[in-house]
């Protein structure tokens, strides 16, 4: 079954985890789909092995497939894996139970669920603790539940064990399930997606965390992962898998420096990266992170913008919430998510607003688009003060500001066709006259965002995550608006997704003469797409500036930190060996 | 001590609810037709005469001074009245109230036990055997009326087995807890049925959804038993929606256990309080229905704090 594009295994024979013939499908009978097709790869021992691939390669119910985790439907067909020799698990027969936990461990995506949240970190641990070393006694469980508290960078240890995990930060779980997964030296440790779902500065922590926990336990990393940036700075050797096969495999500087398949190319080409709209325009080529086509259409010129003058201001915007009170069981107190902030957005520009989860961006937008009221200061749209205009005067104004979410799937009605879902807004905002010219309408958008007609009828289900998000854009477009908030609209997609749709952004602006407010907590997408970029902590704007400017001399630590957090693909120079956190 | 604050916080909006209740039932009662002390008298007595009858159990008052006059026998002459059996309500209602407390107890207990194994047992097969069998059971029974089912139930074990008694509280020469027990089996088993399925069908639907909880899989990964998780982690997690499922159903197990009573023949006070509407008893029948309503908070009470207790995020 090995298919004819499987490259070699470099054969070792010193390898601590093999990977043959793996091949995995769902389902039964005709309708079956094959997810894993013959996958092969050795994991070396103390090296870092990435899995690299966009989601539906099959990267992950491959690595389930080694410590026997498959979801329901899913049925090994033929393969095997071996660690050190030893069979883990064949189509035949599975002694995997023997390995988990002891000899392979695993960490998750998502930090917030991976924990039982009934029972306090220093139960969970002890837990562990006691299951693979039955010996130890409660006090002794204690001590090394502490000490693995220490190894992974938590300094109040104390606070940790005895806290629940609803009580911890996101970053902090994940150090909490790396201790757990870790803490019995097992040989190889999975890492499936293990900072898709944090912040850009804790990820590097993270990443530099795992690899010191490997250089201490001596053990093996396979890390699966969709992101380049996170490759480049942890891997060792590589492989891309795309639908269900290896493509490629290959040591990480030579395959992000000459990649030799065509996929890898183009993924590695689709993740934006600091300067490179700088660079494209050095080269004459237009600002896109797609591949150059030969064919493809110049963007439009710019389309002037209609009027002189800022689009959006905000004055000493700031709002507060209050948490608690009657009837909650808690104390009323007040929490300031925006903090005194004022700025311009002028109009054709792109304004992007970064900052780390629960900095006040997302509040921010709220505002601006009229979902929230100011608890004071005021904001002006395009000469109306939205913050003290009446209900239906703000009604009126509504169709001039629209947002795109994160969550495409979410933001969506699952029950009905997205074309009602696009021309319904356009009939009860009076700028459609009959259904028939709303339906025209919605037909006009979706060829906007590059989706056929004949979309116009399907339910968001049979949409990918892209086309999805491309909805709801063409749902926002529809209204014409003039200024769309578009809060973190790719970052729930995959890289070469996430660049069409920017690209796509790109486009529309410049045909329509659009104006941004993006919010992103990817300091590398929010430069390349943005002419001007806001910092935001803790609701306080720290400064606001050119996105030439970034590698100025005077810009704020904060801002410094989130630079340093992106992690460049490095193609030629070795990568800094990260060490500690 | 905020937690004892929150407690007497909660028994203090008891008040306002038992309020409220009281002042339906009470005008409920009245602007019913019909007239108790008419009923009761007209045959034998001349209109002055029922005037007058009527006038000592203040029933020519206005009615808000009635209602006040009502609500002072609550705390100060057991409830009033009865117009009927001329008896303070609550020296009328006590013992059998007591009674319908111990047939409500036995069915709680039954519909907990039950209500839970039947769903670990159907929740940890999913969609095997087990699984299909219990869900077979729980669909035909929640379709099942309480008198039929009782009925069945005292012609199979008691006429055909012979095995426990078919009525009453205890057999005519007494006989104990043993004696207790028997008697409680069959309308205890009853009452619960309904509430019984309810609860497995929770328990069933809880374990499934945290058996594919990312948690669970982070535990099956580091080789912790099967055995373990279930009993553990997943236990630990449904608890609290469990604990809410048998405190909702308590109240449907309390007016369950009156039209039980009738079938088993459990003197209880369901029996009284069919009586009592039928005889236009209004004290009796406001004084049952406070006493149940009373019931039915402190239940709720009890409920909701043992499952805020049992939220880690909510305790502290």
């Amino acid at each position: 079954m090995t298919p004819m594009t499987a490259p070699a295994i470099p054969e070792g024979g010193d390898a601590l985890l093999s990977v043959r013939d793996l091949s995995i499908r769902f389902g039964r009978g005709p309708g079956a789909g094959r997810v894993v097709d013959g996958v092969g790869f050795d994991v070396r021992p103390g090296e870092t092995f990435a899995l690299v691939g966009e989601s539906g390669a099959g990267k992950s119910i491959t690595a389930s497939a080694i410590l026997g985790l498959l979801p329901g439907g899913a049925e090994l067909t033929s393969g095997s894996i071996t660690l050190n020799g030893q069979e883990v698990i064949s189509a035949t027969r599975s002694s995997v139970t023997r390995f988990r936990g002891s000899r392979i461990g695993m960490i998750f995506q998502n930090p917030l669920a991976s924990l039982d949240p009934s029972f306090t970190i220093g139960n969970q641990l002890r837990e562990i603790i006691g299951l693979h070393r039955p010996a130890t006694r409660k006090r002794h469980q204690h001590e090394i539940a502490e000490t693995w508290l220490r190894n992974v960078g938590i300094r109040d240890t104390a606070r940790v064990l005895a806290a629940y995990p609803h009580e911890l930060s996101g970053g902090m779980r994940q150090r909490v399930m790396i201790a757990l997964a870790s803490l019995s030296g097992p040989a190889l440790l999975i890492a499936d997606e293990p900072t898709t779902a944090l912040d850009a500065v804790v990820q590097k922590q993270i990443l530099g965390l795992l690899r010191r926990v490997i250089g201490e336990t001596g053990g093996s990393l396979l890390l699966i992962t969709h992101d380049f940036g996170v490759v480049s700075y942890a891997a060792d050797r590589v492989a891309v898998m795309k639908d269900g096969r290896i493509v490629e495999q290959d040591r990480r500087e030579r395959l992000l420096t000459a990649p030799a398949h065509e996929y890898t190319r183009s993924l590695i080409g689709a993740v934006p990266e600091i300067g490179a709209r700088f660079r494209l325009a050095e080269r004459g080529l237009p600002r896109r992170l797609g591949p150059i086509r030969e064919n493809r259409p110049a963007p439009p010129a710019p389309a002037p913008p209609a009027a002189a003058g800022p689009l959006v201001t905000l004055r000493n915007v700031r709002k507060e919430f209050v948490v608690g009170g009657l009837g909650t069981g808690q104390r009323k107190r007040r929490f300031t998510a925006v903090d005194d902030v004022s700025l311009r957005i002028e109009r054709g520009e792109v304004f992007g607003l970064i900052g780390e989860s629960g900095s006040g961006k997302s509040t921010l937008a709220r505002l601006i688009g009229g979902l929230h009221k100011p608890t004071s200061g005021e904001i002006v749209f395009d000469g109306s003060t939205v913050s003290d205009l009446p209900r239906a005067a703000l009604r009126r104004l509504r169709p001039r500001f629209q947002f795109v979410f994160q969550d495409a799937t979410g933001s969506l009605n699952p029950r009905i066709p997205v074309g009602e879902q696009i021309s319904r807004p356009l009939l009860r905002f009076g700028k459609a006259a009959t259904r028939a010219a709303s339906r025209a309408r919605a037909a006009e958008v979706l060829d906007l965002v590059s989706l056929p007609a004949s979309y116009l009828e399907r339910y968001p289900h049979e949409l990918s995550g892209g086309q999805r998000q491309r909805i709801g854009i063409a749902r926002a477009l529809a209204l014409e608006p003039d200024l769309l908030i578009l809060d973190e609209p790719t970052s729930a997609l995959d890289v070469s997704t996430q660049a069409s749709i920017l690209d796509l952004l790109l486009d529309l602006k410049d045909e329509l003469g659009l104006t941004y407010l993006f919010i992103g907590h990817n300091l590398a997408i929010v430069e390349f797409l943005c002419d001007r970029i806001g910092v935001l902590k803790q609701g306080v704007l720290l400064e606001t500036f050119h996105a030439a400017e970034l590698f100025a001399g005077e810009r704020h630590p904060v801002t410094r930190e989130l630079l340093d957090a992106v992690l460049p693909i490095h193609r030629d120079a070795p990568r800094e060996v990260p060490v500690g956190d | 001590m905020g937690t004892v604050k929150h407690i007497l916080w909660r028994l203090l909006n008891i008040v306002p609810v038992l309020f409220v209740v009281s002042a339906l039932t009470f005008l409920v009662g009245r602007l019913t037709p019909g007239d108790p002390i008419e009923a009761q008298f007209a045959r034998d007595h001349t209109p002055e005469q029922i005037e007058a009858i009527r006038a000592s159990y203040g029933l020519n008052l206005p009615l808000w001074e009635q209602y006040v006059k009502w609500v002072r026998d609550l705390f100060t002459a057991g409830g009033g009245m009865s117009i009927v059996q001329n008896q303070p309500v609550f020296d009328i209602l006590g013992p059998n109230f007591v009674n319908t407390l111990i047939l409500t107890a036995a069915g709680v207990v039954i519909c907990a036990v039950f209500g839970v194994l039947i769903g670990v047992i159907a929740g940890t097969a999913h969609h095997r055997l087990p699984d299909r069998l219990a869900m077979l059971l729980v669909q035909a029974g929640s379709n099942l009326s309480v008198y039929w089912f009782g009925l069945i139930l005292i012609w199979i074990f008691s006429l055909q087995l012979g095995w426990l008694p078919v009525g009453g509280m205890e057999s005519r020469n007494g006989g104990g807890l043993g004696d207790l027990l028997a008697h409680l089996v069959l309308p205890g088993v009853s009452a619960a049925l309904i509430s019984m399925l309810v609860l497995a069908r929770f328990t069933r639907l809880g374990i499934i959804q945290e058996s594919h909880s990312d948690y669970v899989r982070t535990f099956t990964s580091q080789g912790v038993p099967r055995r373990r998780i279930l009993g553990k982690h997943i236990g630990r997690n449904i608890l609290p929606a469990v604990v809410n499922i048998i405190g909702l159903e308590i109240g449907t197990l309390i007016t369950g256990v009156i039209f039980v009573e009738s079938v088993f023949n459990w003197p209880g006070i369901g029996t009284q309080l069919v009586n009592a509407v039928n005889g236009k008893d209004y004290t009796l029948i406001q004084g049952g229905v406070v006493l149940v309503a009373l019931c039915y908070l402190l239940v709720n009470l009890v409920t909701d704090l043992a499952v805020d207790a049992l939220n880690p995020r909510l305790r502290r």
